[in-house]
């Protein structure tokens, strides 16, 4: 009986502990994306002082072509979550391809397409330093999310996530949709706001 | 499961609303109508994207999400 009741009271004690890492590691990760919003609010903010109510000469369906496939990345990345915390391996794991896909197909758009469409190069003034500067940090990010997916996708093929824990795979879906959150205004500020 | 069948039907809801108002700010864009429009859309986006794919709720309250 009292080995029952100490084994109980470890696992409780498991549990709390669990519970006091999760909102840790939660805070953390807020705290990080606080700290990464200041790089690129620093990026939007030098976009207006440099270029004002002008806006760098780009392939406008393109940019909603990339646009619409990094929100559609940011679904299947929701739904892969809510897939492995209802117990859906497989789910989760169609999911999180699903995203890496689209991750890949974004990074093929910014930078192998628009990057050689655009008219202007990294040196040819506030113009091009602009639009790389803040395509090439965004996309800097994307490529390290897609990493990060590649490690909770090998991680679901080998079963390590639960319903009951899960950490990795809510942080990765963070940082994919705080990815996601940067677009949604770099995505104004370089092809809509303004003239040419 | 009820709760969580509900919420990928929330998520189809979200990316349609996201869509939409891509499309939306896609056309203020193109015909150059006043910036203020281009500002107030992608507040309303982000503030979507944080509230029900980021789950910001969670970090202020520790029953939310599934690591129990």
């Amino acid at each position: 009986m009292s080995t029952e009741t100490s084994s109980l009271a470890s696992h409780q004690t498991h549990g709390m502990d669990y519970v006091y890492r999760m909102a840790t590691n939660r805070l953390g990760l807020w705290l990080f994306f606080a700290s990464d919003s200041f790089m690129f609010g620093a990026l939007l903010v030098t976009r207006f002082y440099l270029l004002g109510g002008r806006r760098p000469h780009l392939e406008q369906v393109l940019g909603l072509i990339v646009t619409s496939v990094l929100l559609a990345s940011s679904f299947f990345m929701n739904r892969a979550e809510v897939q492995i915390s209802r117990g859906d391996r497989k789910g989760f794991l169609a999911n999180t391809l699903a995203t890496m896909v689209l991750g890949i197909s974004f990074l093929i758009g910014v930078v192998g397409f628009e990057w050689r469409l655009a008219p202007f190069g990294p040196g040819d003034g506030a113009e091009g330093a602009v639009f790389f500067m803040m395509t090439g940090m965004h996309a800097f990010h994307v490529l390290t999310g897609v990493l990060f997916l590649a490690v909770i996708f090998l991680n679901g093929l080998k079963n390590r996530y639960s319903v009951e824990r899960h950490w990795a795979v809510e942080a990765a879906a963070n940082y994919w949709h705080f990815v996601d959150l940067v677009w949604v205004f770099f995505y104004p500020a370089l092809y809509l706001i303004g003239t040419v | 499961m009820k709760e969580k069948v509900a919420e990928l039907h929330q998520g189809v809801k979200i990316i349609i609303v996201l869509a939409i108002l891509t499309g939306i700010e896609f056309a203020i864009g193109v015909r150059e109508l006043p910036n203020v429009f281009l500002w107030v859309i992608a507040i309303l986006k982000a503030a979507l994207v944080v509230w029900f794919f980021m789950h910001i709720r969670r970090v202020f309250n520790l029953d939310e999400g599934e690591h129990r």
